[in-house]
């Protein structure tokens, strides 16, 4: 799992590095290529553009004006025509000639639908229609017209655009005959311009048409729009044309009637006040500049495709022999540090490959080193780890051995021998002036059994004598008469390097161990030392047998000393008590008067008698007690007692002592105390005790007893009012023999034992006894025990 | 079943010829055409015009079954069948209908207000009442106008200068043509100022024409002019070979007749005009609304002028008249 983890963390990021580097040189490659690419096309555009517009307004105005020439030269061929009946003289021809020659015109000029002559003074003199009946000599008055005053007054008149029936665009047009002898005037239906118009080509949808100052249309592609009188002022390039001050402006965008943007010129023709637009649809007009802006597309496109390819080429070239790298930096990685990179693109790459590989063969040697190293130390480690095991195993056999010596210096001979370097090993111990092979392991069996003297004929004994270690590398490089036992030994054995290390005892040698080799060889210091460790050791085990068993045999030897002296006391506590007994018995029978009365004199010696041996019987008693406690011999008689009934026994017995001392003696016991299991004869032992010691120290004030339970266990104090006990005596006092050293105590007498008996008891119901005391402040002794002394008991056994 | 079957299919044509859309243009779209003509006179007399709107359809880059299908309907002279006609027209849906003469636009205009009409060759429409004016005609109709009923004193003029030596002359009119009842006076008017006595003699069928001229030669009438009517122009051909056969010059309102063999004529060619309208067909088959398309005039008036009917008739024209002529057909 673990390396499962490792491997994909590995791969991941390898893999989304190559893509990323990959597509980065791709990226950056298209992206400069296209910028590039864009940039050119941009101002290529923009350049076309431009020339393509003044261009196209170049051209659209040269359209506009020779699309005016042609109208204009349509109306000035008509006035050419006319000038055919112009002449001066044709006035005055005969009205069938005119007539015909107006016919003729007429024939010759389908634009003309009427032709009428007015002679100088504007009468009509002929006109001629197509649609109408010809009128001659009409004489009607058409000197006011317009066309006859224009055309009088200068030569040729062109009137307005009207239309005849609210559809068909006409025009007048007068001519001045020659002389001035008179006009013709025209009636010409502009409707045949059409043919001009829709003759002129403006690209391939561009139109032509002719609007009159009004606005009006005069000729369209589309007749219809003509016919329909439509009004083109609404048109912005025509509204602004026919403004008063619309100078003849370049051409506009604009946008023709059906909304299409349209690239509009227009010029003037003065001489009729019309104005002949021209109109390209700024979609065709732009059409060059399409087309550049397609082919600069496709030019990018192009680039693109190559741009990628190329990048594609390129970044493989780059990216390869980085990813061979990778995997090769991978591979080394994961510990193959053997694997080399071949990367021949002779140039950079490949000089950080060298490096790259030369840098694996420095990790690989160095990790080779390394590996060596740590073999080497782990060796060491593992032989000192065998050493220290050695030396704690050693340790072990001297703490399970603690009477036998022998087995802790077999184990000794063992480790030296195999952790020194040496074929034997043995010990040799110090035996008065010789010294004697105790242990021995190794090669040299035939030497077992042999004593050397102690001097300075052998290794081993120089080493004792002197206390420090020898080490002879090799025999033969002793010089001759050193060592002669020695080297006399080695030869005959075939050793050839010794060591001999002296087993210390504060700084005196109880012996040495002897390490032989056959090789000759120094020993290395580390086993020398260790050597020396293990003589350390084999002293210590010798020095712990002998201090081991010289302490049990002085405690057997005192045990046996207690023994008799316990047994010695109880025989004689009870020599003692036989002839005492005699004693109180004849003594009191006397003072009953069984042997006659007796003087008062004699009464009060015989009480004293009486009260002396009583005393002496008491400590008698007490003696034996102890002895037995001491012999082992005291035992509890266990059974139920009442902590109550034993404080009444013992105040009883204490009360007329009490009493003799005016000493005032209280009890306070708790009420409702358990039946407590315990030698109840002993224990009242320790209280009446404790309560005749207080009596007896104390000489005024009162004595108090007090008994409560605290959980399993009675509490039972004793409080004086008495002198008390100063602190360094307090733990005297529970000791054998011991009382307080003062002269109160010496008045009180007493043998100091019981309080030591009294403790026993207590520890022997398993409680504690203990005393709380200051001088001339009473003194409180309290005892713990438990309640039921026998389960206590039994638990600790 | 069958009917979502055919919207099936359409909508696979449509789909199929979403691309052929861009490449026909509109009609492509449209799919094609149906148009109707109400032909006033037989299979026979109307062939060159007919020949004349394919023509004209052709010049206005319309192919006869790819773009549009021309249903023929023909009235043989007699007006009284128009409405029926057109009925018969209009049962086919037609895309637009063409029609002649104004008893033929107003049977049309009676029979439907939606499918666009053209008339070809019509004698004042806006005096007729068929539309509002020339400009902005308005409804569902179009189309070109003769002008004949204006120029009709010219012709009498223009008769009066071929045959000087006429003192009497009948016309013959249409009764069941309303403009041919405007025409008469103006023509008597114009007589009258050039000292010609014009007296009217009603034709209205096909087979009125031989009483027409007997009426005419009771009347001692030296010419007949044929105004601008449709029978007239169905029945030229036999007008002019009844003229010559009784020895009285004819005189018609289009070059038709002249070409049919009356002695001269002056107006608009028809066959012209019959050309023309093609235009109308397509800029309404293009979108374009009747009503938004203005009623055009004619602009040629020619004078013509036949050598051989005048040989036939023994008759010497004046070279002055010659001269005038625009044609003379030998």
């Amino acid at each position: 799992m673990q390396r499962n983890g490792a491997r994909i963390a590995h791969r991941g990021p390898g893999k989304r590095l190559r893509r990323g580097l990959f597509f980065k040189y791709v990226v950056l490659f298209v992206g400069l290529v296209t910028a590039v690419l864009v940039i050119n096309a941009a101002l290529d555009l923009y350049f076309v553009y431009r020339d393509n517009r003044r261009a196209s307004i170049d051209v659209q105005r040269e359209k506009a004006e020779a699309a005016a020439q042609k109208i204009e030269s349509f109306v000035r061929e008509i006035e050419r025509q006319i000038g055919w009946v112009t002449q001066a003289q044709w006035a005055s021809l005969p009205v069938e000639q005119r007539r015909f020659d107006y016919i003729r015109l007429q024939r010759q000029v389908p634009a003309i639908t009427e032709l009428a002559q007015f002679d100088r003074q504007g009468r009509e003199q002929l006109r001629v229609s197509r649609l109408s009946m010809d009128v001659v000599g009409a004489g009607t008055d058409h000197s006011a017209d317009p066309a006859f005053v224009g055309a009088m007054a200068n030569r040729v008149y062109f009137g307005p655009v009207y239309f005849r029936k609210e559809s068909e665009p006409y025009f007048t047009m007068a001519v001045a005959h020659g002389g001035r002898s008179g006009v013709t005037v025209a009636e010409v239906n502009l409707k045949l311009i059409w043919d001009v118009v829709s003759q002129i080509r403006i690209g391939n949808s561009g139109y032509a048409y002719v609007v009159d100052r009004l606005g009006r249309l005069v000729a369209h592609p589309d007749l219809s729009l003509v016919l329909r009188g439509t009004d083109m002022s609404r048109l912005g390039q025509v509204a602004a044309a026919i403004a008063p001050q619309g100078a003849d402006a370049g051409p506009v965008d604009a946008r023709n009637r059906a909304g299409i943007p349209v690239l509009s010129a227009h010029a003037t023709i003065p001489a009729l006040n019309w104005i002949v637009f021209v109109e390209l649809p700024t979609a065709e007009a732009q059409q060059p500049v399409i087309g550049a802006g397609l082919r600069a597309l496709a030019l990018l496109v192009l680039g693109l495709l190559i741009a990628g390819l190329v990048a594609a080429l390129l970044a493989r070239r780059m990216v390869v022999p980085i990813r061979a790298m990778q995997e090769g930096a991978q591979r080394i990685g994961r510990g193959d540090l053997g694997h080399r990179l071949a990367i021949r693109t002779g140039d950079e790459l490949e000089s950080l490959a060298d490096q790259f590989n030369r840098s694996a063969a420095a990790l690989e040697e160095s990790y080779v080193t390394l590996e060596q190293r740590v073999e080497d130390r782990t060796r060491e480690l593992s032989e000192s780890l065998e050493q220290q095991t050695a030396t704690a195993g050693i340790l072990q056999v001297i703490s399970q051995s603690p009477t036998d010596v022998e087995p802790v210096l077999k184990a000794v001979v063992s480790a030296a021998r195999r952790f020194c370097g040496a074929d034997d090993a043995t010990i040799v111990l110090r035996e008065g002036d010789e010294l004697a092979l105790a242990n021995h392991e190794g090669t040299l069996e035939q030497l077992v059994g042999t004593r050397l003297p102690l001097d300075g004929s052998t290794t081993a004994g120089r080493a004792v004598l002197e206390g420090r270690t020898f080490h002879i590398p090799d025999i033969d490089g002793i010089a001759p008469g050193d060592f002669a036992l020695t080297v006399d030994l080695s030869r005959r054995t075939n050793v050839r390097a010794v060591l001999s290390v002296p087993m210390l005892r504060e700084g005196e040698a109880i012996g040495c161990i002897l390490l032989r080799k056959p090789t000759a060889g120094p020993y290395a210091a580390r086993q020398i030392e260790l050597a020396e460790t293990f003589a350390a050791q084999a002293v210590i085990a010798i020095q712990n047998v002998r201090l081991f068993t010289e302490i049990q045999e002085k405690s057997r030897q005192l045990e046996i000393a207690s023994q008799h002296k316990s047994q010695f006391l109880a025989n004689m506590s009870h020599e003692l008590r036989t002839p005492l007994n005699a004693i109180l018995g004849y003594t009191e029978m006397m003072v009953d008067g069984l042997y006659g009365d007796m003087p008062e004199k004699a009464q009060r010696v015989l009480e004293r008698v009486q009260g002396n041996g009583r005393h002496l019987l008491g400590l008698i008693n007490d003696v034996l007690d102890l002895s037995k406690i001491e012999a082992g011999q005291l035992t509890l008689a266990i059974e139920d007692y009442s902590v109550a009934d034993m404080v009444a026994t013992v105040v009883s017995a204490t009360e007329s002592l009490a009493r003799a001392k005016k000493i005032e003696l209280r009890t306070a016991v708790s009420p409702g105390l358990p039946l407590g299991r315990g030698d109840a004869r002993r224990l009242a032992q320790v209280l009446l005790n404790l309560v005749g010691n207080a009596i007896k120290f104390t000489d005024e004030g009162k004595v108090e007893i007090r008994a409560r339970q605290d959980g399993d266990r009675f509490k039972i104090s004793v409080i004086d009012t008495g002198p008390g006990i100063a602190k360094v005596d307090q733990a005297k006092i529970f000791e054998e023999f011991q009382q307080v050293d003062n002269t109160s105590t010496r008045k009180k007498g007493g043998t100091g034992l019981g309080l030591s008996i009294s403790r026993k008891i207590v520890e022997l119901h398993g409680g504690r006894i203990f005393v709380e005391s200051e001088v001339g402040r009473g003194s409180n002794f309290k005892i713990t025990i438990p309640v039921n002394a026998a389960a206590v008991r039994e638990a600790a056994e | 079943m069958k009917h979502r079957n055919i919207s099936r299919r359409r909508a696979i044509v449509v789909a199929a010829g979403g691309a052929a859309l861009a490449w026909h243009g509109a009609a492509g779209a449209r799919g094609i055409a149906r148009i109707a003509w109400i032909a006033p006179g037989t299979v026979a007399s109307e062939t060159k015009f007919a020949a004349a709107l394919r023509e004209g359809l052709a010049d206005n880059a319309l192919v006869e079954g790819r773009d549009y299908v021309l249903d023929i309907y023909y009235a043989e002279g007699n007006y009284g069948r128009f409405p029926a006609l057109t009925q018969q027209a209009l049962a086919r849906a037609p895309d637009v209908m063409m029609v002649v003469t104004i008893a033929s636009v107003q049977a049309a205009q009676q029979a439907t207000r939606t499918t666009p009409l053209v008339f070809v060759s019509t004698n004042d429409p806006v005096g007729a009442g068929l539309i509002d004016s020339l400009a902005r005609p308005g409804g569902n109709t179009t189309g070109l106008a003769t002008m004949a009923d204006q120029t009709a004193p010219k012709l009498i003029e223009l008769l009066r200068a071929a045959l000087p030596d006429v003192r009497e002359a009948a016309i013959l009119v249409n009764p069941q043509n309303v403009s041919n009842r405007q025409i008469l006076p103006r023509a008597q008017a114009a007589g009258a100022a050039l000292g010609l006595e014009v007296r009217g003699i009603e034709l209205d069928r096909p087979d009125g024409l031989d009483d027409a001229f007997r009426s005419a030669g009771t009347q001692r009438a030296t010419a007949i002019v044929a105004v601008s009517d449709a029978l007239f122009t169905f029945l030229a051909g036999k007008m002019a070979a009844l003229a010559i056969e009784r020895g009285i010059p004819l005189v018609g309102a289009s070059r038709n007749f002249a070409e049919a063999g009356a002695l001269m004529s002056y107006g608009v060619s028809f066959t012209d005009l019959v050309r023309r309208s093609a235009y109308y067909v397509k800029r309404i088959l293009d979108g374009t609304p009747p009503r938004d398309l203005p009623v055009e005039q004619p602009t040629r008036f020619e004078l013509l002028a036949n050598l051989r009917t005048a040989k036939a008739l023994g008759l010497t024209l004046p070279p002055a008249f010659l001269a005038r002529c625009d044609e003379t057909l030998e």
